[in-house]
C-alpha cells in the first residue's frame, strides 16, 4: 500500500512525534512509504492458518510467589533512587505540566 | 421487568468493573500492595517503567482472578496472553498498560442476583488481569505531580453484557459483586480507596425494541452513589435527545459528583488507538487443570446460597440471614458457633442483638472485640437450657465481653441464674395462688388472662429469675388442676 | 614478547592466575591502549578509567581468585547495558544524563565473576542500526580502515575488542547487532539463544529479538564471557529454564567445548553436518571477495572432516520486511517510557500535556528512532494490525519451522554474516531501506530466537577488510557453534593486528 503523508502525520501523532512541516515531512513520508512499500513482500507468502510465533520464547519459569522481596530488584528502592533521575521533581513526586 | 420509568423508553446498562486485588505484591513486581503511603517509597525500576527493567506475573494474582472467574461461572482459558494497550499519560509509567486482550483469563461467565424484588441473570462478557496506573495529584493552579505508589497494582476488569435495565440494577449489580468479590477474598471492596470502579455504558431503546441503542460510556465510578446519580443522569440525557428527535452520540463521558452532571470528554472519532499486540516480556498465562480443580474446589458456597440455606435450613428471617451473609466473616463466625449445640435462631439474636450492638457501642469491629465462637455457642445454650434469660444475657453482654467468666458464672454472682428447680418454682407458684383467693376464683371461672398476674407474682417472690415457661406450667396446675 | 593488551582473554586469565600481571598492570595497559586510540575510534561514550583502576588495585590486593573465571579482566559494556552508578545513554540525546540506580543482570554477573569494566561503548541509538552512524555522540571508526563504518549497533564494542582497549565487551543483537559489527571489525561474535541470556537492565529495543552477548577476539575468549552471562534469571519472565527439559539438552560446558575445537580441530569437525542455505549463498549483491573468503572457509571444514549439505530456507526473503514490522513495532511501545517525567530528556515550557510529550520525544530521539517508532505505531495501528503486525508473526513462524527442518539434517548452519565489507560513512545515509537491507543475513536468526557465531574468515581480497563466516545452531546449542568455530579458528590464518591502528 501506499503512505500519505496523512497516514504519517496520523503515526507521528499516535506516538507523540512531531515532524517538521514542509522538507522534514516530505523526507520522513516518502521514506516511510519506501519501507512499508517494500514490506508488502509478505503479501507473496501464503499464511492462511499459521499460527503466529509472537516470540521464540522457550520454556519459562511459571509466574511467582505473592512474597515480598527481600533485596535486589522488584523490592521497593529508596525514594531519592526512584527520583534521582528525574528532571523535575518537588516533596518526593515527579512533576509534570499542570493536567486540565 | 422492563423498566419503562423513562416515559416508553427503556434503559440498557453494562458495566467495565475494575477491581483491585488483594495480594501482598503487585502484578508485575514484589513491591508491597498496599494503599496510600508516602509519595513513591512502594516502587522499584519495574513499577516506574525504569529503562530496562522487566515483569514477573505475581501467581497470586493469576489464582484470585481465577477465582473470581470460576465463581461467575466463567469459562477458563487455558492459556491467556498479556498485551500492551499504549497510551501516553504522566501516571503510566511504561506508555503502555499491560493488559489481557485475547484471550483474557476468563470469559462468558453470568451471575445471578435480586433486584427490585425480582431475580436478575447477568451475563459476564469477560474477565482479565491487567495493571493500574500511577496517579497524578492537582494542588492549585501549580503543575501536576505524581505518584506511583500505586503503579503496578493488580487489577481484573469484569466485562458485564448490556443485561442491566436502569440505574436501580446497575447500582444492585455493583452491591452484588462488590459482596461476592469480597466474600471470596480478591478484594478488600474498599471504594473510597479506589478498590473498585467502574465504568457505565448506557443507551436507551423504545420498550419492546430489540435493537439496541448508541450508547455513552461514563468513566471511572467509584461509588454507588455516583454509579446512580451518572446513570440517571445520563438516562434523562438520552431521553431528552432522543424525544426531540436527536440522535446520541456515542462518545465517552466525565461525571461530577457535585454537580450531578455528565459531560463529555472524547467522541468516537477521537477514541484512542491503543495498538494493542502480545508483550513481549511475558509468557503465556498457561493454567493446568489440577489448578482450576482446586480452586474450583476451593470456592466458599455463593452468598446468595448462603443466605438461604439460612433461612431456608436454619430458620432465620430475611433480615437476619442477609445481615450475617453481608459482613465479611460474620457467616463463619455464625456457623462456627452452632458448633456449640444452640439453636440457629438463638446464635443469631445474640451476635446481631448482643455482640454488634455492643460493638457499635464501643466503636470496634466485631472482630476486635476477641469474643471466640466458642464462647458465643456456650452462651446460647445456656439461654437454650433456661439456665439464663436472654434478657440477663442481652444485660451481661457488657461484662461478658470484659472478661473471661462465662455468663452462668456471671449470672450466679449477681444472683440472676434463672430458676429452674421445680420445687423451688412449685412453692412460690402455691403460695401466689393462696395468698390470692379471689383472683384464682375469677381465673377458675374463665378470666384466664389474670395468669399474667400470678406470673408477676412468682416472678416478683424469685426476683425475676424464675423461668417463665416452668412458672407457666406450675401456675396452670393449681389453678386447673 | 607482545604487549599485554595484545593478548588473547585467555593468555590474559593465565598470566593473572600464574601472577605474571597483576589486574592494576592489565588494567593499564588497557586503558594505555584506549587513549593510544580512542582519538581515532570513539569506541566508548565514557571512560570508568579512575573506577577501574580503583577495583584493580582492590583485587591486587585480595590476590587472584581462580574460582572466578573473569577476576582481574578489564572489559566493556555496550552503553545500552545499565551499570549501576554510570551513565546508561544508549548513544541518545534522550539519555545523556541517565544513571541507572541497577545493574543489568548480565553486567552483574561479570562483576561477580571479578571482571573490571572499563568503559560502556558507542552504540546506534537505542541499538537501531548496523553502522553505528546512528549515534547521538559522533559515529566510531572501523580499526581496519578509518574511513569505514564498523558495523553496528554494537560498532563501539567490536572496534575497541579488535583495537585491543579491552579483553572482551558485551553488545546487544536484535537483528544483527553483535554478528555485523563483529565480521566487520574482524572479532568473534556471539548471538545466543533467545531466553539464555537474562535481558534485564539491558534497554529493550525489539523484546522478542534481543539478546545480550559477547564480542572478544577469539571463540575461546567469547565461550568465556559466555559462560559468565548465560543461565536463567527469575527476573526476566522470557529467560529460558533449562531445568525444564527433561528430554536432555546439548551439551553445556561452553569453555570446554570451545578448547576441545581448537585443541583438535579435525576430530572436532569430522562428519558434522554443517548446512549451507543456498538463500544466503546465492544471494543477489554478495561481494564476490566475500563470497571467495568464505567459500575458502567452507573448503577447509570440508578438507577437515565436515560434510557441507545445502538446505533450503524458503522464507528467507520475507526474513528482513517481518523483522523490521516486528522490531519496530515492539521498540515503538518500549519507547514509550522515554516521556521526559521520571528521567530523560526534558522540553521545557511545554503548554500542554501533549506539547510536552511530543517536544520531549521529538527532541530526544534522532531520525532513525523516530522512523521506527513511527513504522511500529503505524503497524500495530487500528486496521493495519493483521497485515502487518500478525502477518509478519506468522512469517517468523514458517521462517523457524525452516530452521527446524534445516537444522535436524544438519548439527549447524553456515552463511556469510554481510553481504560485504566494512563501507563508508554515509554510505546508507537518507536511504533507510538500504540500511535495513544490509541485515539480510543476520535478522533470520533473531525471527527464529537461534543462536548465531561471527568469527573471520580472512581479509577480502579487494578491499583487504575483515571477512565474517556466520555459524547459526540449534535452540541452546551454544557449544556446538563454539565448538566448530574454534576448530575453523585454529585452521584459518589469523587476520593480525588492525591495518589502521598499525
Amino acid at each position: 500500500m501506499s503512505v500519505s503523508k496523512a497516514t504519517v502525520l496520523r503515526a507521528g501523532r499516535l506516538a507523540r512525534l512531531s515532524l517538521d512541516e514542509g522538507a522534514g515531512l516530505e523526507d520522513f513520508a516518502g521514506q516511510m512509504a519506501g519501507i512499508v512499500e517494500y514490506m508488502d513482500i509478505l503479501n507473496q507468502a501464503d499464511t492462511c492458518g499459521v499460527e503466529p510465533m509472537f516470540s521464540p520464547m522457550s520454556r519459562t519459569a511459571p509466574p511467582v510467589q505473592d512474597e515480598p522481596a527481600t533485596a535486589g530488584a522488584g523490592q521497593p528502592c529508596p525514594r531519592e533512587d526512584i527520583l534521582r533521575n528525574a528532571p523535575e521533581q518537588a516533596d518526593g513526586l515527579f512533576v509534570v505540566p499542570r493536567i486540565l | 421487568m422492563v423498566n419503562t420509568g423513562a416515559g416508553g423508553w427503556e434503559t440498557v446498562i453494562g458495566l467495565e468493573v475494575h477491581t483491585q486485588l488483594n495480594t501482598r505484591t503487585k502484578l508485575f513486581c514484589r513491591c508491597p500492595n498496599v494503599f496510600g503511603g508516602e509519595p513513591n517509597t512502594r516502587v522499584c525500576p519495574v513499577c516506574a517503567g525504569m529503562p530496562g527493567a522487566l515483569p514477573v506475573i505475581n501467581s497470586q494474582a493469576v489464582r484470585l482472578a481465577l477465582r473470581a472467574g470460576l465463581a461467575m461461572g466463567c469459562s477458563v482459558n487455558r492459556s491467556s496472553l498479556f498485551s500492551r494497550k499504549s497510551y501516553f499519560y504522566p501516571d503510566l509509567p511504561n506508555g503502555y498498560q499491560t493488559s489481557q486482550w485475547e484471550p483474557p483469563i476468563c470469559s462468558g461467565g453470568r451471575v445471578a442476583l435480586r433486584s427490585g424484588g425480582h431475580e436478575l441473570g447477568v451475563r459476564i462478557n469477560r474477565l482479565h488481569l491487567e495493571n493500574d496506573a500511577g496517579k497524578c495529584l492537582h494542588a492549585g493552579d501549580g503543575p501536576s505531580l505524581v505518584d506511583l505508589n500505586r503503579a503496578g497494582t493488580p487489577l481484573i476488569e469484569i466485562v458485564s453484557e448490556p443485561d442491566l435495565r436502569g440505574p436501580e440494577e446497575a447500582v444492585d449489580f455493583m452491591r452484588h459483586l462488590r459482596r461476592l468479590l469480597v466474600y471470596l477474598g480478591v478484594t478488600d471492596g474498599n471504594m473510597e480507596e479506589g478498590s473498585m470502579r467502574c465504568d457505565v455504558n448506557i443507551s436507551l431503546r423504545r420498550a419492546g425494541t430489540e435493537v439496541y441503542g448508541t450508547r455513552a460510556e461514563i468513566k471511572n465510578l467509584n461509588s454507588f452513589n455516583s454509579i446512580m446519580g451518572a446513570s440517571r443522569h445520563e438516562q434523562e440525557r438520552q431521553r431528552e435527545i432522543l424525544e426531540a428527535g436527536g440522535e446520541v452520540l456515542q462518545e465517552t463521558r466525565h461525571y461530577d459528583p457535585d454537580t450531578g452532571l455528565t459531560r463529555s470528554m472524547r467522541s468516537k472519532e477521537e477514541a484512542p488507538d491503543y495498538r494493542y499486540f502480545p508483550c513481549p516480556d511475558l509468557p503465556p498465562v498457561v493454567l493446568d487443570a489440577s489448578l482450576i480443580e482446586e480452586i474450583r474446589a476451593g470456592l466458599p458456597e455463593a452468598p446468595e446460597a448462603r443466605q438461604k440455606r439460612f433461612e431456608d435450613a436454619l430458620g432465620l428471617n430475611v433480615e437476619e440471614a442477609a445481615m450475617l451473609v453481608d459482613s465479611p466473616g460474620l457467616a463463619d463466625y455464625f456457623e462456627a458457633a452452632l458448633r456449640g449445640g444452640a439453636g440457629a435462631k438463638r446464635v443469631a439474636t445474640l451476635i446481631l442483638g448482643g455482640l454488634l450492638p455492643e460493638c457499635a457501642r464501643r466503636g470496634l469491629d466485631w472482630t476486635e472485640a476477641g469474643f471466640s465462637p466458642e464462647r458465643m455457642g456456650h452462651t446460647a445454650l445456656m439461654v437454650d437450657e433456661g439456665r439464663v434469660s436472654l434478657r440477663t444475657a442481652r444485660e451481661l453482654w457488657a461484662e461478658l465481653m470484659d472478661g473471661g467468666l462465662e455468663v452462668e458464672v456471671l449470672a450466679e454472682r449477681k444472683g440472676l441464674l434463672q430458676v429452674s428447680d421445680a420445687t423451688a418454682l412449685e412453692e412460690a407458684a402455691r403460695e401466689a395462688v393462696e395468698a390470692n383467693p379471689a383472683e384464682a376464683a375469677a381465673y377458675r371461672a374463665g378470666k384466664t388472662k389474670l395468669l399474667a398476674f400470678f406470673v408477676g407474682q412468682v416472678m416478683k417472690a424469685t426476683r425475676g429469675a424464675g423461668n417463665p415457661a416452668l412458672v407457666n406450667e406450675l401456675l396452670k396446675k393449681y389453678l386447673e388442676g | 614478547m607482545a604487549e599485554l593488551y595484545e593478548l588473547t582473554l585467555s593468555q590474559a586469565r593465565s598470566a593473572l592466575l600464574s601472577r605474571e600481571c597483576g589486574a592494576m598492570e592489565l588494567t593499564r595497559a588497557c586503558c594505555a591502549r584506549l587513549r593510544a586510540t580512542e582519538d581515532r575510534l570513539h569506541a566508548c561514550l565514557s571512560l570508568l578509567e579512575e573506577e577501574a583502576l580503583a577495583q584493580a588495585k582492590k583485587l591486587d590486593e585480595s590476590g587472584p581468585e581462580a574460582h572466578r573465571p573473569l577476576w582481574g579482566m578489564p572489559l566493556m559494556l555496550k552503553d545500552n547495558i545499565c551499570l549501576r552508578g554510570s551513565p546508561t545513554t544508549c548513544a541518545s540525546a534522550m539519555l545523556r544524563d541517565f544513571v541507572p540506580f541497577y545493574d543489568a543482570e548480565a553486567a552483574a554477573r561479570l562483576k561477580s565473576a571479578g571482571a573490571i569494566i572499563l568503559a560502556k561503548n558507542n552504540l546506534d541509538e537505542f541499538a537501531m542500526g548496523s553502522t553505528t552512524e546512528n549515534s547521538a555522540f559522533g559515529r566510531s571508526a572501523n580499526p581496519w580502515d578509518l574511513g569505514k563504518v564498523p558495523g553496528g549497533s554494537s560498532g563501539g564494542s567490536a572496534a575497541a575488542v579488535s583495537a585491543g582497549q579491552a579483553f572482551g565487551a558485551l553488545g546487544s543483537d536484535t537483528g544483527g547487532s553483535i554478528r555485523l559489527p563483529a565480521a566487520l571489525c574482524g572479532c568473534v561474535g556471539l548471538k545466543p539463544t533467545y531466553g539464555r541470556v537474562s535481558r534485564f537492565g539491558l534497554v529493550a529495543f525489539g523484546s522478542s529479538f534481543d539478546q545480550i552477548g559477547p564480542l572478544a577476539r577469539t571463540v575461546e575468549d567469547c565461550a568465556r564471557l559466555f559462560e559468565v552471562i548465560a543461565g536463567p534469571d527469575p527476573k526476566d519472565s522470557t529467560s529460558a529454564r533449562l531445568d525444564l527439559y527433561p528430554e536432555g539438552l546439548p551439551e553445556q560446558n561452553f569453555v570446554e567445548a570451545a578448547q576441545a575445537g581448537g585443541r583438535s580441530p579435525e576430530e572436532s569437525l569430522k562428519g558434522l553436518a554443517v548446512g549451507l542455505p543456498k538463500e544466503f549463498w546465492e544471494q543477489e549483491g554478495l561481494s564476490p571477495e566475500v563470497a571467495q573468503n568464505c567459500r575458502e572457509a567452507l573448503q577447509v571444514l570440508e578438507r577437515a572432516g565436515a560434510e557441507l549439505v545445502p538446505v533450503d530456507l524458503p522464507h528467507q526473503k520475507y526474513a528482513v520486511a517481518a523483522y523490521y514490522i516486528m522490531s519496530s513495532a515492539e521498540a515503538g511501545a518500549n519507547l514509550a517510557r522515554f516521556d521526559g517525567v521520571r528521567y530523560g530528556l526534558r522540553a521545557k515550557a511545554a503548554a500542554d500535556l501533549d506539547s510536552f510529550f511530543v517536544s520531549s520525544r521529538s527532541r530526544g530521539f534522532g531520525p532513525e528512532v523516530r522512523r521506527r517508532i513511527m513504522l511500529g505505531a503505524f503497524v500495530l495501528s487500528a486496521g493495519y494490525y493483521d497485515a502487518y503486525y500478525r502477518k509478519a508473526a506468522q512469517i517468523r513462524r514458517l521462517l523457524r519451522d525452516d530452521f527446524d527442518r534445516a537444522l535436524s539434517r544438519c548439527r549447524l548452519l553456515a552463511a556469510p554474516v554481510a553481504t560485504r565489507t566494512a563501507w563508508p560513512f554515509g554510505f546508507t545515509e537518507n536511504d533507510p531501506l538500504a540500511a535495513y537491507k544490509m541485515d539480510l543475513f543476520t535478522v533470520t536468526l533473531n525471527l527464529a530466537g537461534l543462536p548465531g557465531l561471527a568469527l573471520p574468515v580472512g581479509l577480502g581480497a579487494h578491499s583487504r577488510l575483515p571477512v565474517g563466516l556466520q555459524l547459526m545452531g540449534r535452540p541452546f546449542d551454544e557449544a556446538a557453534l563454539l565448538r566448530a568455530g574454534a576448530a575453523l579458528e585454529r585452521l584459518v590464518p589469523p587476520l593480525g593486528a588492525p591495518a589502521a591502528l598499525a
